[in-house]
């Protein structure tokens, strides 16, 4: 037996001297990478480095602009997440670590310079440095905003160099220094809000609502706008949500990039969520705020979803724009900023759009020198545009770290034809906070897809859908025309929406309020838990409980951080929710409850 | 239709090109993105229909399988585009034909 082994061998070798080929991996890699977020890199105030975050290998890597090399790779935690970055007066770098709940800090931009890290809160988002005070600012999706000095110490209850706490609204996203002011964005709402110096609110603006012609399924409703009988054009609100990116020009305004609800009625039929930049659904949009003025809304200076990062060139001369679904960035001069708002397309103003082929941007910066930084987080690379009088030279500069790969990650950012991607109403792979009109069901809240969604079949309201499976082909590849969905996105994006966490709750307030609260939810007398029963706080059931209709029971998992509530979202707050729509003793025997019992089961269900 | 592409491997100062082949190594769906890049350059107006790929050792193998339209009422003539018309959306069956299967050649 072992001679003829051996025979045949020999003959196979004989006859076929070349290797044998390698072919492609038949099933996808594992789950790789976090949802895109946008604004991860900054060039150095002495335009030498470039410094960019990369939340999905938990580094910070600093580039040499000057040779081109890569001078420091910082690893941080696993699962620590780094977002947004700024640089303090001392040329150190503080990074926002998103899940690690932390600010670090880069002492230096070197190999081997010392990190630090200080606890800030469950959710860092935002931060800024304000030259004048030399504190870094950090905004806090749980609603906290703290300050603290730059320099390191204690942050909280650490004596001279205590930092200082504020509880403001949830949701929180960028924060900018503008004199003696800061202005804070909210990610979904897209709310602006101006503290004083004492860190009071003065001032609360919203992007402008914008109008649109009515569009179903690709089909005018109405008369159209120029109709000269002024027959009823059918126009509707596009209201303001999710603010991407916001950050400061040198004369002192705010740029925000952020998306609108275009609230035309969305259909179920093949194409039915509408598309393109005169009826698409979500829209990519710019406001400007000038120091005390009313925001304005001006044309979009590119059409593609996930407007998730600008930059401003330093002498505010070029903004830039990226837009994620489509891969693509534009860039178009500041005179841009002053074309108002006339529907939803570009208005010409910018550049022809970039597209490096490199997958889907995440981050962009302007040098020194005027030139046009762009990190694409697969690979990972770093393109540099530089333009001169005699053309445009253009490097590509190969991160540290392995080749990321997900197709479940990149379907859920990718625009389809219509110009919406999923992301666009599950930004950072939780939910927009918008209530959506459907033709054939009514009014429905997006829900969040953070939070052991594999455990949450079926899906939607309706539990219409029975497996994520029937919910890509209903809804990716009919209602938003995604075309066909291969094995490997149907194999991946479960694996990777499922690695995409319900949000940390903030610490409670009141601790002894939240124990009182859960002892209330869990008791026979509110029956709360035959419902929202085991770890997610859903038995996955259908029930009519007074609200409507029969539909799922919800994951209460970070509940507190999503209104509005119930299927149509007629509650604002979880105060409303025992209010009138609540569905009454059908949704928890909670009529009979005081006031101040209702108040503590508030603050349990915020702390889930 | 078929279409073979010998790319020495790996590419030098062509970073879109090394992605597509290693993303196309890690999982055989990503393998039809890098016979459209293949074919957008060849300047090949068709999207591919199949694409096998084989690694040896400094070179990749992609054979590109695609159909060519010849035309009809709901059908464009798919010719020689030039790269700049290549949509960075993703493709959707309502982009192509919209269900007329008599246009197939």
């Amino acid at each position: 037996m072992s001679r003829l082994i051996a025979v045949v061998l020999v003959t196979a070798a004989c006859s076929d001297p070349a290797p044998a080929p390698d072919h492609p991996s038949p099933e996808p890699p594992p789950s790789w990478g976090v949802p895109l977020t946008g604004g991860t890199m900054l060039v150095t105030h002495d335009g030498r480095h470039a410094v960019i975050a990369d939340p999905d290998r938990d580094r910070v890597v600093t580039v040499d602009l000057t040779t081109r090399q890569v001078v420091a790779d910082v690893a941080l935690a696993a699962g620590d997440e780094p977002g947004r970055l700024v640089e303090d007066g001392a040329g150190r770098i503080h990074i926002a670590l998103r899940r690690g709940g932390a600010v670090a800090t880069l002492a230096a931009l070197t190999p081997g310079a010392s990190v630090t890290r200080r606890a800030v809160c469950s959710e860092p988002r935002g931060i800024a440095y304000d030259p004048a005070t030399d504190q870094l600012h950090v905004a806090c999706s749980g609603g906290e905003l703290v300050s603290f000095a730059a320099s390191g110490g204690e942050l909280l209850g650490g004596g001279a160099q205590a930092g200082r706490l504020l509880r403001l609204d949830r949701d929180l996203r960028d924060v900018v220094v503008v004199g003696t002011e800061l202005m804070v964005t909210r990610f979904r709402t897209a709310e602006l809000l101006t503290l004083d110096a004492q860190g009071t609110v003065i001032r609360r603006v919203v992007p402008p609502v914008v109008k649109r012609d009515a569009v179903v399924s690709g089909v005018p409703v109405g008369a159209p706008s120029e109709d000269p009988s002024g027959g009823g054009p059918a126009l509707v609100d596009a209201v303001p949500a999710v603010a991407w990116r916001a950050l400061a020009m040198p004369d002192g305004r705010l740029v925000i990039a952020h998306q609108r609800q275009v609230q035309t009625q969305l259909g179920m039929t093949p194409g039915g969520y509408g598309g393109g930049c005169e009826s698409g659904i979500v829209e990519s949009a710019i406001t400007v705020v000038a120091p005390g003025a009313d925001p304005v809304a001006i044309a979009p200076i590119a059409v593609g979803a996930l407007p998730i990062d600008l930059a401003v060139s330093r002498d505010g001369a070029q903004i830039a724009m990226l837009t994620a679904g489509n891969r693509q960035v534009v860039v178009a001069t500041a005179a841009a900023l002053s074309v108002a708002d006339g529907s939803g397309c570009p208005s010409g103003t910018a550049t022809a759009p970039i597209d490096d082929q490199l997958g889907a941007p995440s981050s962009l910066a302007f040098g020194s020198d005027g030139a046009l930084l762009v990190y694409y987080p697969e690979l990972p690379a770093l393109v540099i545009r530089r333009r001169s009088a005699t053309g445009e030279t253009v490097t590509t500069i190969d991160l540290p770290g392995q080749l990321g790969y997900d197709s479940g990650r990149a379907m859920f950012h990718a625009q389809t034809t219509l110009g919406i991607a999923c992301a666009s109403c599950h930004p950072e792979g939780r939910d927009d906070g918008l209530v959506w009109d459907f033709t054939e069901l009514g009014l429905r809240r997006t829900q969040s897809l953070g939070g052991h969604i594999l455990r949450r079949a079926p899906y939607h309201w309706g539990a219409d859908m029975a497996d994520l499976d029937r919910l890509m082909d209903n809804v990716f590849s009919n209602r938003m025309a995604g075309g066909a969905i291969t094995h490997s996105e149907r194999v991946s994006l479960g694996a990777w929406l499922d690695r995409i966490p319900a949000p940390v709750a903030a610490s409670p307030i009141d601790p002894a309020a939240t124990a009182r609260g859960q002892q209330l939810f869990e008791s026979a007398q509110l029956a709360c838990t035959s419902c929202h029963a085991g770890d997610l706080f859903t038995n996955n059931q259908r029930f009519d409980v007074g609200t409507g209709g029969t539909f799922k029971v919800p994951s209460l998992l970070g509940v507190g951080v999503r209104p509005p509530y119930l299927h149509d979202g007629c509650a604002p707050t979880l105060a409303d929710r025992f209010g009138p729509c609540g569905g009454g003793d059908l949704h928890g025997r909670t009529s009979a409850l005081t006031a101040p019992e209702r108040a503590d089961l508030i603050a349990y269900l915020e702390s889930l | 239709m078929h279409r073979t592409f010998e790319i020495a491997s790996p590419v030098d100062d062509d970073a879109p090109l090394q992605l597509r082949i290693d993303s196309c190594r890690l999982d055989v769906d990503a393998c039809s993105a890098l016979c459209s890049m293949m074919m957008v350059r060849a300047q090949v107006g068709s999207e591919p229909t199949a694409c096998d790929v084989e690694f040896r050792p400094g070179r990749v193998t992609a054979v590109a399988t695609y159909t060519v339209y010849h035309g009809g009422s709901n059908c464009p003539v798919f010719d020689a585009l030039p790269p700049a018309t290549a949509s960075a959306a993703r493709p959707s069956h309502t982009s192509r034909c919209q269900g007329d299967v008599s246009c197939r050649a």
